[in-house]
C-alpha cells in the first residue's frame, strides 16, 4: 500500500493541573500523499515539533484522527503502533541522541530489533554514513562532535530503515550550505521513492532550494497551505535545470 | 561470527551493560555472594538431614540393652538371642560389641566384628581384623599414618592398624575402631558370653514399635529398647535447631537482594527517556523487555550458576569441619557430607528462583511503561522533575 498520512480535524492540546488547558493544535485536515516533500513553517512554539510527533505516531492527538496508508494508526494500540513506526524514520529537534554510545551505534539503533544480522546493520549503516560525510567519525562518541555532525547523525538514523515516512525537525540548522545540500538530496530521494517527507524548519536556505512539492504555515495552532513560489517542486539539487 | 555476535539484540544487550562496567561487577559480585549465602543455608540442613538418614538407614529397626537402675549393663549372649528369637517377628537377631574407649587423648568407638560386619568388609575390599589388630575410620587417626593404635578401657590394649576404612563409609566408621569380638569386649570390660546389646531388624519398620513392647515382655530382666524411629526424632530435633541457625543469613541476604532489585528499578525508571527513545526508533515493549531479560539473565545467571557452584564446594569439599563439630562434634578431619540427587536438586531450584524471579519481576515492572506508554510520554515523562 503506499504510504499517505492524512489528517482528519486533528487537536492537540495539554491538560496540566491547576493550569489553564493549552490548546495547541485546532482541527487540522491535511494529507500527505505519497511521493510528497512538504515544508511547514511556523514561530518558535506554534506547534511544529508537536505536529510532526503526532504524525510520527509518537504522541496520540487529543482530537481528530491520523491515517496511514488508510487506516487509523493514532487509534491502534501501542503493540500495532510500535511495529508500524518500523516504517517511520525520525529526526528530533533537540536529536535525542544517546551520547555514551558512538556515531555509527547510535545510527544503528533503529535496526537492532529488526531480525536483521549484524554484519547486514553495520553495512548499511556505513553506506547512510557515507552518504552524509560521516565515515570518519563512525566511532567517536556522539557527545563529543560538532552540532552538524550530531545533527546528521540524527538524519542518518532516521534513513538507515529507509522509512516510507520520514519527518525532520529542523535538520539543516547547523549545517553549511554544502551539507544543506546534501540533506535535501537525500530527502528528495526518500520522496522519489514515494515516501512521504515532512520537514519542519525555519532555514530560509530550504525554502529557497525550491524544492518541496507543498508548503505549509502552522499558526495559533491551525495549519495552511501556502501558495506555492515560482520556480517551486519539480527541482532538485543538482538538477542543470 | 558465532550465532551469539550475529545476534544484534544479544550484542546490543552486551553492549550497553558494559557500558556500565561498575555496576556490572558490583552486581554480578553480589548475586553470587547472595547466592553462595542462600546456597550454603539451605544446603547444609539438607545435606546434615541427608547424612543423618543415610547413616540411619545402616542401622537396625531395634536395639534391645539391658539396663539397671537406669545404667546400661552387657546382656548375656545366649539367653538374650533366645528371648528375643521367641519373639514372632524379630529378624536377623544379633549380638553386638560396642562402646567407646580412649585412644590418647580422644574418645573413639570401639566395634567387635561379627561375622555380618566382617561379610561388609569384604564387599567393601577390606580384611576384617584378626587379634591385636584393628580397622580404623580416618578420623581415629587424622589421617596420618600410624602403625600402632594404643586403646585404654578396662584394658590396655596396643594394636596394629591392619587397613583403614574407606572413604565411601566415612560418615559411618569416621571415629571407629573396628577390633575381633574378644579383643573389643576385653577393652570394653564386657565378660566372656555377654554382648553391649542386640540389634534387631523387623520386617516392616511400621511393625517396630509393637514389637519393641513384645521384646519388652519377653525378656527376665530389665531392658530399654530403641527404635530407628526414636533415633531419628533425635536427630530430627538437633537438625531442626541447627536448620533454624543456619537460615538465619538467608534474612539479611533477602533483605541485601531486595534493596538491590529496588535499586535496579528506580535506575530504569530513571533510564525511561531511553525507552521512549528506542520505541520511537522501532523498537516494541516487547523488544526492550527481551533486551533486558537479555541483559539481566546475562548478568544474573552466571552470578548465580557460580555463586550455587562455590556453596556447593564449600559444602561437599574438606574444609567443612564446623558444619561435622556443630551436628556430630567431631573435632578432626570432617568426612563429607552426603546430599542426594533430589535434595540437590531442590535446594538449587529453590536458590534460582528466590535469586531469580524478583529480578525476572523487575524486568516486568520496569517495562510495564515500554509496552503501553507512547514515545513522547516516556521521554517527556523523564524530563520532569
Amino acid at each position: 500500500m503506499n504510504p499517505e498520512i492524512v489528517c482528519e480535524n486533528v487537536d492537540f492540546s495539554r491538560h496540566r493541573s491547576g493550569k489553564p488547558v493549552n490548546t495547541v493544535l485546532t482541527d487540522i485536515n491535511v494529507r500527505f500523499k505519497s511521493g510528497t516533500l512538504a515544508m511547514i513553517t511556523g514561530e518558535t512554539g506554534s506547534g511544529k515539533s508537536t505536529f510532526l510527533s503526532i504524525l510520527a505516531g509518537l504522541r496520540r492527538p487529543t482530537g481528530g484522527r491520523v491515517f496511514a496508508g488508510g487506516k487509523p494508526v493514532s487509534q491502534w494500540i501501542s503493540r500495532h503502533k510500535d511495529l508500524w513506526r518500523r516504517r517511520v524514520g525520525i529526526v528530533f529537534q533537540d536529536l535525542n541522541l544517546m551520547d555514551h554510545l558512538s556515531v555509527m551505534e547510535n545510527i544503528m539503533l533503529p535496526m537492532i530489533c529488526r531480525r536483521m544480522e549484524l554484519p547486514e546493520i553495520r553495512r548499511r549503516s556505513r553506506l547512510v554514513m557515507g552518504e552524509l560525510d560521516l565515515d570518519e567519525l563512525a566511532g567517536e562518541r556522539t557527545g563529543t562532535i560538532s552540532g552538524g555532525q550530531r545533527q546528521r547523525t540524527a538524519l542518518a538514523r532516521a534513513l538507515i530503515g529507509e522509512p516510507d515516512y520520514l519527518f525532520a525537525d529542523e535538520p539543516s540548522a547547523f549545517q553549511d550550505d554544502k551539507s544543506v545540500s546534501r540533506i535535501l538530496t537525500l530527502l528528495a530521494g526518500r520522496a522519489d521513492k514515494g515516501a512521504v517527507v515532512v520537514v519542519c524548519s525555519h532555514d530560509q536556505r530550504l525554502r529557497d532550494a525550491r524544492l518541496f512539492t507543498a508548503n505549509y504555515r502552522l499558526a495559533i495552532g491551525r495549519l495552511t497551505m501556502m501558495p506555492p513560489m515560482a520556480g517551486d517542486a519539480g527541482h532538485r539539487p543538482g538538477d542543470k535545470s | 561470527m558465532s550465532r551469539f555476535v550475529r545476534h544484534p539484540l544479544m550484542a546490543w544487550a552486551v553492549r550497553d551493560l558494559l557500558q556500565h562496567p561498575v555496576e556490572l561487577v558490583i552486581t554480578a559480585m553480589a548475586i553470587l555472594l547472595i547466592t553462595l549465602v542462600l546456597s550454603v543455608s539451605l544446603l547444609v540442613p539438607r545435606a546434615l538431614s541427608d547424612t543423618a538418614r543415610r547413616i540411619l538407614s545402616k542401622s537396625p529397626d531395634l536395639v534391645v540393652r539391658g539396663v539397671n537402675s537406669g545404667i546400661p549393663v552387657p546382656l548375656p549372649v545366649r539367653e538374650a538371642v533366645a528371648s528375643a528369637k521367641a519373639v514372632p517377628g524379630a529378624l536377623n537377631i544379633r549380638a553386638r560389641w560396642w562402646g567407646i574407649a580412649k585412644s590418647g587423648d580422644r574418645w573413639v568407638t570401639v566395634v567387635g566384628v561379627d561375622d555380618r560386619l566382617a561379610g561388609i568388609f569384604r564387599q567393601w575390599g577390606v580384611a576384617p581384623p584378626l587379634a591385636g589388630e584393628a580397622v580404623t575410620g580416618r578420623g581415629v587417626t587424622s589421617g596420618e599414618k600410624i602403625p600402632v593404635l594404643h586403646l585404654s578401657g578396662a584394658v590396655d590394649l596396643s594394636l596394629t592398624i591392619a587397613s583403614l576404612i574407606p572413604k565411601q563409609l566415612d560418615m559411618i566408621s569416621h571415629d571407629t575402631v573396628y577390633l575381633t569380638k574378644d579383643d573389643a569386649a576385653s577393652v570394653l570390660g564386657i565378660a566372656s558370653g555377654y554382648c553391649s546389646d542386640l540389634a534387631v531388624d523387623v520386617f516392616h519398620e511400621n511393625e517396630a514399635p509393637a514389637l519393641a513392647a513384645d521384646l519388652r515382655q519377653a525378656f527376665p530382666w530389665p531392658v530399654h529398647i530403641v527404635g530407628r524411629m526414636d533415633t531419628a526424632g533425635t536427630i530430627q530435633r538437633r537438625y531442626s535447631r541447627l536448620g533454624g541457625y543456619l537460615m538465619l543469613p538467608i534474612i539479611p541476604a533477602m533483605t541485601v537482594l531486595l534493596i538491590m532489585v529496588g535499586i535496579a528499578v528506580s535506575i530504569r525508571r530513571g533510564r525511561r527517556a531511553e525507552a521512549g527513545l528506542l520505541k520511537a526508533l522501532g523498537w516494541t515493549g516487547a523488544d526492550i523487555l527481551q533486551c533486558q531479560l537479555l541483559k539481566t539473565l546475562t548478568v544474573v545467571l552466571p552470578a548465580v550458576i557460580l555463586g550455587s557452584g562455590a556453596a556447593y564446594t564449600v559444602v561437599f569439599q574438606p574444609g567443612m569441619n564446623w558444619a561435622a563439630g556443630l551436628w556430630f562434634g567431631w573435632e578432626y578431619t570432617a568426612p563429607p557430607l552426603y546430599l542426594s540427587a533430589s535434595s540437590a536438586g531442590l535446594v538449587f531450584t529453590s536458590v534460582n528462583a528466590i535469586v531469580l524471579l524478583p529480578w525476572l519481576a523487575a524486568d516486568l515492572f520496569s517495562s510495564i511503561n515500554a509496552f503501553t506508554a507512547d514515545p513522547m510520554e516516556l521521554i517527556e515523562g523523564a524530563m520532569k522533575p
